[in-house]
C-alpha cells in the first residue's frame, strides 16, 4: 500500500532516461519535476520507463507536458509502459497529444 | 458575481430558449435558425438528444454535412462537461467569428440530480459566454417537461421563443438560479464509509476507494477514473481546504457515489468548466473530474465545500 516514489537515472549504450516507480501525487511533484528537468539535458531521446509507476495525477502529468514543451527542437521524451492513469489523464486533458512526448510499450 | 444586463442589443452573446410543443414546432424553430447561420457563413453546431438530432438531420438533407451534429445524450450526459467539452471546443475552434449553436441539455427523463446540474449549466452559460459572439438556442419540450422546468428556463434565458413569437424574459435571473442550485446535499446513507485524508494518507485514500469500487463492481476504466477523481478532489482539499479532506463512498442503487468535504470555499462559479489552457491547477483537477464522472454536484459556502461525484455501476 505504501509505494513511495523512486526515480533513478540510467544511461547505457547511448540510451538515457529515468526509471520511475511508486506513485506521483502531491508528495512527489517536486522530485518528479526536478528529475524531468535534469533528464531533459541528457540526450535527444530521453526514455521514461514507467513500468513501476502505478499512479500519476493531473499535476504530475502537466509537469511532464510542460517540461516536454520546453525541450529544444529535435529532443523528445519516449514514455515506456505508461500507467493507465497517465494515459487517461492525457486522453481527457490533452486529447490532441503533447508535443515531444511519444508513448511506447504495453498499453 | 453580477449577472449580465437583461437583453441589450449590443450584448454579443445571444441565448434564447425555444419552447416547442410538437415536432413541427421543433423544426420550425431550429431549421431556419441553422439556415440563417449557414447563409451568413457562420459555423453551426447542433447538440440535442438523439431523436431530435435525427429529425434535424433528415430535415436538413444535403446541408447536414455543413453542420456539426452531436448526440447530447452522450456528450452532455454529465451537464458539467458541456461548456468545456462541447461549447468551448466549438467556439474556440472558430475564434474570429460568430458561431451558432443549438443545445438541448434538458429532456423528459433526466433524474432530479441531473436536472439540478442542467439548470445550473444553463445559468452558467450566461457567465461563460458573456461578451462572446455566440448565438445559442436552447430547445425545451414544453409538453413533456414540468412547468417548473419551463419557469427555470425563463430565468436562465434572456429571450424566449414560442409559437406566439419572440419576447424578452421578464423572469431572467441566472444568479438566483445559481444560488438555488448551490444547496446542501441530503445526508449520505448510514451505509456510507467515511475516512479523512491528508498529505500523508493520500495514497491510502486511493487504495481504500479503489478497493471499495472493485467490490461494488466498477469496471477497470472506472476504477482508474475513481482513483484520479478522488485524488484531484483531495488534492484541492489539501491545497485549499485546510489541509485535510473527508471522503465518503456508498452506492445508491445505480451509482457509486463518492463525496469529498473540506473547509475551503470555491468562489469561481465556472470552476472546472473553463478550457484546460485557461485553468489554474485548481480548476484543471475539477475539469478532469467533470470529464470522467457521470455526474458532479457541488455545495460550497463559508461553512466549507462538498463535491459529490457519481459513477454509474455496470449492469449485472
Amino acid at each position: 500500500m505504501d509505494r513511495p516514489l523512486r526515480i533513478t537515472e540510467y544511461g547505457e549504450r547511448g540510451a538515457v532516461g529515468l526509471r520511475v516507480a511508486g506513485e506521483i501525487d502531491l508528495n512527489g511533484h517536486e522530485a518528479w519535476e526536478r528529475a524531468l528537468r535534469r533528464a531533459s539535458g541528457r540526450g535527444d531521446e530521453i526514455r521514461l520507463d514507467l513500468s513501476g509507476l502505478s499512479f500519476i495525477d493531473v499535476r504530475g502529468t502537466a509537469l511532464l507536458v510542460d517540461v516536454a514543451a520546453l525541450l529544444p527542437e529535435g529532443r523528445r521524451f519516449v514514455v515506456q509502459n505508461a500507467p493507465a492513469a497517465l494515459l487517461r489523464v492525457m486522453q481527457v486533458l490533452w486529447p490532441d497529444g503533447a508535443s515531444a512526448i511519444i508513448f511506447k510499450g504495453d498499453q | 458575481m453580477t449577472s449580465a444586463p437583461p437583453v441589450e442589443a449590443e450584448e454579443p452573446f445571444e441565448h434564447p430558449a425555444l419552447f416547442y410543443s410538437s415536432d413541427d414546432e421543433y423544426l420550425n424553430g431550429t431549421i431556419p435558425f441553422i439556415d440563417k447561420g449557414l447563409s451568413a457563413d457562420e459555423p453551426v453546431a447542433v447538440a440535442v438528444p438523439k431523436r431530435n438530432l435525427e429529425s434535424i438531420r433528415s430535415a436538413l438533407g444535403g446541408t447536414a454535412e455543413r453542420v456539426l451534429l452531436v448526440d447530447m445524450g452522450e456528450v452532455g450526459a454529465n451537464p458539467g462537461r458541456i461548456i468545456p467539452g462541447v461549447l468551448h471546443a466549438f467556439t474556440d475552434a472558430h475564434p474570429d467569428r460568430r458561431v451558432r449553436i443549438i443545445g438541448e441539455p434538458i429532456w423528459p427523463g433526466r433524474s432530479e440530480d441531473e436536472y439540478t446540474a442542467c439548470v445550473q449549466h444553463e445559468a452558467l452559460l450566461n457567465l461563460a459566454f458573456n461578451g462572446r459572439p455566440v448565438t445559442k438556442l436552447c430547445p425545451y419540450d414544453a409538453k413533456g417537461l414540468d412547468q417548473r422546468i419551463i419557469t427555470d428556463a425563463e430565468a436562465t434565458h434572456p429571450v424566449l421563443i414560442d409559437h406566439a413569437g419572440r419576447r424578452p424574459s421578464d423572469r431572467y435571473d441566472p444568479d438566483r438560479v445559481l444560488a438555488d442550485c448551490n444547496r446542501p446535499f441530503a445526508l449520505p446513507p448510514r451505509s456510507a464509509i467515511e475516512r479523512a485524508a491528508d498529505l500523508a494518507t493520500l495514497d491510502n485514500a486511493r487504495w481504500f476507494a479503489t478497493a471499495y469500487g472493485r467490490r461494488v463492481g466498477l469496471s477497470a476504466m472506472q476504477l482508474i477514473d475513481l482513483e484520479i477523481a478522488l485524488t484531484e478532489l483531495l488534492t484541492n482539499s489539501i491545497h485549499h481546504g485546510g489541509g485535510v479532506g473527508t471522503f465518503r463512498v456508498w452506492t445508491d442503487g445505480g451509482h457509486l457515489v463518492c463525496e469529498v468535504n473540506d473547509a475551503g470555499q470555491i468562489t469561481d462559479p465556472l470552476v472546472g468548466r473553463r478550457p484546460s489552457d485557461d485553468s489554474e491547477h485548481y480548476g484543471r483537477g475539477l475539469l478532469l473530474v467533470n470529464q470522467v464522472a457521470d455526474l458532479v454536484r457541488m455545495h460550497t459556502g463559508p461553512q466549507g465545500t462538498t463535491v459529490r461525484i457519481y459513477l454509474r455501476l455496470p449492469e449485472r
